[in-house]
């Protein structure tokens, strides 16, 4: 049986009485809808700004190219370069069909979402 | 499946998951919702607009929250600064005492009106009631104490005083709290 509050001569243990009797019979209160009015006032996450995004990505680039700049074998790489290039009509149409396939790939996979 | 606080807490600060956030406020609304009623009064209304704006500032800040506290605590606390903030702007305005004085005056209102209503409930507005003659912080270590089971760190650390005022707000608070309940008891309904 709920214990209730009623008129009668204070006691000592009043207020903690009341207290642990408030307690337990703590009501749940329902949501209805406040958590939708919560999420629809939160604002949206600031992200970098696009002066911010478009510097650090300049940045890494200039940073990028001094790496390459600096530590490539340029001179080594001039001399890897072939001269001739031999190529079989058989190997030049196979090559031809991969690259096909990748860029089909590439296709039905950005336009399915699955990147 | 159950996920911890700090699970969706992260998912709120590293992905922006809004059904992570969601799922927080549908586990801590209720209980915020009642304490903020109990520290207003029981004014249904401004203690949902308080409570709105608890989570709206806790889902700001939440990249900040380092989780030294319990996430409870944490939002506890901004609880207790908006209603502060809250009864600060209205006392500015003149209102407060209004306010104060039609909360005074709803408690014998309600309590005739709710006369045939569950008497736990009217219990949880009458404490409510007795509690608005309370300055705020003592209301908030009474409630945090009494209606929390909140230890007198715990309060400290929410409420952002020293230990010794935790003390000292509870002690006179019981002590104007039996006066004020002193016509009341638990009775066998």
């Amino acid at each position: 049986m709920n214990k209730a509050p009623t008129r009668a001569p204070t006691r000592a243990s009043t207020i903690d009485d009341l207290f642990a009797s408030a307690r337990t019979s703590e009501p749940y209160i329902h949501n209805q809808g406040f958590s939708t009015h919560v999420l629809a006032a939160l604002p949206e996450r600031a992200g970098l700004p696009f002066w911010a995004d478009a510097l650090i990505t300049l940045l890494f680039t200039l940073l990028g190219c001094a790496l390459a700049f600096a530590f490539f074998p340029s001179e080594k790489f001039a001399e890897l370069v072939p001269t001739t290039i031999v190529i079989s009509p058989m190997s030049l149409l196979t090559l031809t069909g991969l690259i096909s396939l990748a860029c089909g790939s590439a296709y039905w996979a950005s336009e399915t979402n699955r990147i | 499946m159950h996920h911890t606080d700090q699970v969706l807490i992260d998912s709120v600060v590293k992905e922006d998951s809004h059904l992570a956030f969601a799922e927080l406020v549908k586990r801590y609304q209720s209980p915020l919702r009642y304490s903020l009623r109990q520290l207003t009064g029981w004014n249904e209304a401004l203690a949902d607009d308080l409570a709105q704006e608890t989570f709206i500032k806790a889902y700001k800040a939440l990249p900040g929250y380092q989780g030294k506290a319990k996430f409870s605590s944490w939002l506890y606390r901004i609880a207790y600064n908006e209603m502060i903030s809250h009864f600060r702007v209205a006392r500015n305005r003149e209102l407060s005492g209004g306010i104060i004085e039609e909360q005074g005056s709803a408690s014998v209102d309600s309590r005739d009106r709710l006369s045939s209503e569950d008497h736990s409930q009217q219990l949880h507005r009458d404490l409510a009631q007795a509690m608005t003659q309370l300055k705020d912080n003592q209301r908030m270590a009474l409630h945090l104490h009494l209606h929390r089971e909140c230890t007198q760190q715990e309060i400290s650390d929410i409420m952002n005083i020293p230990l010794g005022t935790v003390k000292t707000l509870i002690t006179r608070g019981k002590e104007t709290l039996r006066v004020l309940l002193a016509d009341w008891k638990l009775g066998e309904s």
